[in-house]
């Protein structure tokens, strides 16, 4: 497709470009809080998540706690163990664990007859081996307080992991111990949270060693994940869920897809709507300039169309207003030419009337008067021709001679003069009637009283590139106040009395716009004996 | 043109610093300096309890502490609930509210907390020298007499069934009743009768006083669950007598439109739970703290009932 760059397509381009350039910036800082906000919100609902995980476990703990701690201040309890009833106790205990779910099951240890009472209905009162019971009261004396401790049921038959409370029986020399198996508890609480093939969760103790998770976690490298980690206040365990990056990572570059996405949906949008808004908008311009272009293929009856009021209807109106001045204009122009067709007729005439007078004059001998009139025709019809404004030096000194002879007939004796031309000059272009007023002005103005005839000398010769033409002639010359006033700038004062009424002035103006500063006229006077003249031209060899 | 593009400029940087020092600023946020706040009530078998906790729940979410919330079986396990705070001592806690079940074994506890340099406050119930929370027990015994003196003849005999002799709340309502009516009005007090707080025995001690005084015309209870035992007891033996209990709790509430009650002194445990946190909280950040902080207790009569029952949480 060829680019034309109208004005339509450059304001297209030029909205475009802002636009897309402020749609990209947009996008970015979407982009970047997007993201920002994604990630502060995603462990924000993770924390959440494991807040409400550990408030729940931490609950339980207390409950197991507050439970042994029951059992312990159960009068009942105390009474039985000293009658040694055991039997008894041992369906207390399982009254008591039935009403806690999350107990595994419950001890009571008298560490000094070895004797071991279980909630559960078989084999639920057991002397044990020295060597067990030591190593079962090693393991209960590491508890205390709110805080559970994690270990090993050596005296279940299959070794469980536990979470342990112990509590002494108020009143007897016993112990009672509450145990909630690991996977219990894993699975009751901590398994919700949200572990998964790429999560994990589990629960640490207060230094930090893993007591509970999902599966192994040694392996894995931890930058891998978001964590998200809840210290229970009770228990002091610390309940994490790590939640693999990746997964993140495939969620925030789904939003980047889609916002890319976006942005180009955007943009196709965009350029459409705004090539249509340009092309509305430039709907009068490309009228106006259309309209422009047929009126300059000489079509000027054509109008552009005015509609709104905006500034191209403004151009429009005043384009209309110039199409109608420029039409009157050359109605006025025709008329003016018609009128210059007549004038012409009455120069025709008056040749005609003075051949006819000159013809009267030769036929009844006057032939002095008829040579006056040929000169007079002559120069008449040089002066009023309109066709060439330029002809060769040869012609100009002939219409120049036909005018001296006119003098000489009206002055009688007061001045001669002298041609001095240099043969190659001859054919040089000139303006024509370039040299008449200054010799007119020297037989007008040279002769004075103290000298009553004086000569004047027309010489011209090429210097290099320039034809130099001067009129010198030894009269009274000019005064500096008069040679300043005629290298002045030109005035609309006329001269008075001479035959075409051009000043000097006027010369000078003729001489720069023909050839700019290579056509200039030099005056130089003593003011008393002389005054030269000297026109300066390029030289223009006609063939 | 030129200041045009510097205007914009100027306020596109303008905008980028807005936007990354809110997004960094919202990264500081997260950081939680949280202090944990260890709770001993005396029980949770009452709806005054459960909303005591809920005050203290929604204050300490909003100070940002965490709550260890621990009650012992009932409130005369005086024992238990000592071990349970020795326990919670030896927890690593910033601060403990007690609401102890008997006053006369707090020493110990006072003392260890002392010794660890954790601060006491006691809620519902007074400790001596322990910053304090909750009704003026006093003043709630006074207004139980005002209520009695105006809706019974000179003359008549008013007796009161107290919670336990062990807790001070008790044993101030009593001393405000006592000595209010027997001061300001022609009222005649015929025996005051201690047991512990809870419906049965209170039930128990009000046929113990239809037996005994057959005259009593008003009866005074502590506490609202004893007052629900009282009106159990009047009603099996048809008796017109003015009750009047303490709490703010729906099903006496519930009673007081119905009428089997005639008034209740508020007790907002809500209010006071919420009050409890903020003190220790202030208390905590080094601010200061009244010794007595009294919540609002007001009359609750069947004209008003429903309006209590309305700002109930549960």
């Amino acid at each position: 497709m060829k680019i034309v760059w109208n004005m339509r397509f450059k304001m297209f381009l030029a909205a475009l470009v802002i636009n897309v350039l402020g749609i990209i910036f947009a996008m970015l800082l979407f982009y970047h809080y997007a993201a920002e906000h994604f990630y502060s919100e995603y462990a924000a609902s993770l924390q959440e998540r494991v807040f409400i995980g550990a408030k729940n476990a931490d609950a339980a703990f207390q409950k197991i706690y507050r439970a042994t701690l029951d059992i312990s201040f159960d009068a009942q309890v105390s009474e039985l163990i000293n009658r040694g009833d055991f039997a008894t106790l041992a369906t207390r205990l399982r009254n008591y664990r039935e009403r806690n779910s999350l107990a595994d099951d419950i001890y009571i240890f008298l560490p000094d007859k070895k004797i071991l009472i279980r909630s559960e209905e078989y084999n639920s009162v057991q002397t044990l081996d020295w060597k067990t019971a030591a190593a079962w009261k090693k393991i209960i004396d590491g508890q205390s307080g709110m805080r559970p401790i994690f270990a090993e049921n050596i005296l279940s038959p299959a070794a469980k992991k536990i979470f342990l409370y112990k509590a002494k029986v108020q009143g007897s020399d016993a112990f009672v111990t509450t145990q909630i198996s690991e996977r219990g508890f894993y699975y009751n609480f901590i398994d919700d949270l949200g572990a998964g093939d790429s999560n994990i969760a589990l629960m640490s103790d207060a230094a930090g060693n893993i007591v509970s998770q999902s599966r192994a976690y040694s392996n894995l490298n931890g930058n891998d994940f978001i964590r998200a980690e809840v210290e229970m206040p009770l228990s002091h365990y610390s309940i994490q869920l790590l939640v693999s990056k990746k997964k993140i990572h495939g969620k925030i570059t789904f939003m980047q897809i889609l916002s890319v996405l976006g942005v180009i949906f955007i943009l196709l949008l965009s350029t459409f709507l705004l090539y249509m808004l340009a092309a509305k908008l430039n709907e009068p311009v490309e009228n106006l300039a259309q309209v422009m272009q047929d009126v300059g293929h000489g079509n000027f009856s054509l109008r552009a169309t005015v509609d709104g009021n905006d500034e191209i209807t403004y151009l429009a109106e005043r384009f209309n207003h110039m199409l109608d001045n420029l039409e009157n204009e050359k109605f006025l122009k025709r008329r003016a030419e018609l009128h210059a067709l007549q004038y012409q007729i009455r120069p025709h005439f008056i040749y005609n009337t003075l051949n006819s007078i000159r013809f009267a004059a030769m036929i009844q001998g006057a032939k002095n008067i008829g040579e006056l009139l040929a000169n007079f025709i002559e120069l008449l019809q040089v002066s009023t021709n309109r066709e060439g404004e330029f002809g060769t030096l040869a012609e100009e000194i002939s219409t120049l001679k036909k005018y001296i002879a006119l003098q000489e007939f009206r002055l009688m004796n007061s001045f001669a003069v002298d041609f001095n031309l240099a043969e190659e000059t001859l054919s040089c272009r000139v303006p024509r009637l370039i040299l008449q007023p200054f010799v007119e002005n020297s037989i007008l103005h040279t002769p004075s009283p103290e000298k009553t005839f004086c000569r004047i000398v027309i010489a011209s010769e090429l210097r290099g590139d320039e034809l130099i033409i001067t009129v010198t002639d030894d009269g009274k010359g000019m005064s500096p106040e008069v040679l300043e006033n005629l290298s002045a700038k030109p005035s609309d004062e006329k001269t008075h009395g001479g035959f075409s009424g051009i000043g000097v002035s006027n010369i000078r103006e003729r001489l720069r716009l023909y050839y700019g500063d290579a056509g200039k006229v030099i005056c130089e006077s003593d003011g008393r004996s002389f005054t030269k003249i000297s026109i300066v031209l390029p030289a223009e060899v006609i063939p | 043109m030129t200041k045009f593009l510097a205007l914009f400029y100027t306020l596109l940087v303008m905008m980028l610093v807005a936007v990354v020092s809110y997004t960094m600023q919202k990264s500081e946020e997260i950081s939680p300096p949280q202090r944990t706040i260890g709770v001993v009530l005396k029980a949770m078998d009452s709806e005054h309890w459960l909303s005591v906790r809920s005050g203290m729940t929604e204050a300490a979410q909003r100070n940002n502490m965490r709550l260890i919330v621990i009650t012992a079986e009932n409130e005369t396990a005086f024992a238990e609930q000592n071990k349970i705070i020795s326990d919670l001592l030896a927890n690593d806690i910033d601060a403990l509210i007690v609401s102890p079940t008997n006053i006369n074994h707090t020493r110990e506890f006072v003392d260890a907390a002392r010794e660890k340099n954790i601060p006491v406050f006691s809620i519902d119930e007074e400790i001596d020298g322990i910053i304090y929370i909750g009704s003026n027990n006093y003043l709630v015994g006074e207004m139980a007499a005002a209520f009695m003196e105006k809706n019974l003849p000179a003359g008549a005999e008013v007796s009161v069934i107290s919670g336990s002799a062990n807790q001070n709340a008790h044993i101030q309502r009593t001393a405000g009743f006592v000595e209010h009516v027997e001061k300001n009005s022609a009222l005649i007090i015929g025996t005051t009768m201690a047991a512990e707080t809870q419906y049965r025995q209170a039930m128990t001690q009000a046929e113990k006083l239809f037996r005994e005084r057959p005259n009593t015309r008003g009866i005074f209870v502590t506490s609202a669950i004893m007052t629900l035992g009282v009106i159990e007891a009047t009603e099996k033996n048809f008796r017109a007598v003015t009750i009047v209990g303490v709490d703010t709790q729906n099903d006496a509430i519930m009673a007081v439109k119905s009428g089997s009650i005639d008034a209740l002194i508020s007790q907002d445990g809500h209010e006071s739970g919420r009050l409890a946190i903020e003190v220790v909280a202030a208390y905590l950040n080094g601010q200061p703290t009244e010794k007595y902080n009294f919540i609002a207790n007001e009359l609750i009569t069947a004209d008003n009932a429903e309006h209590f029952l309305l700002q109930e949480d549960f």
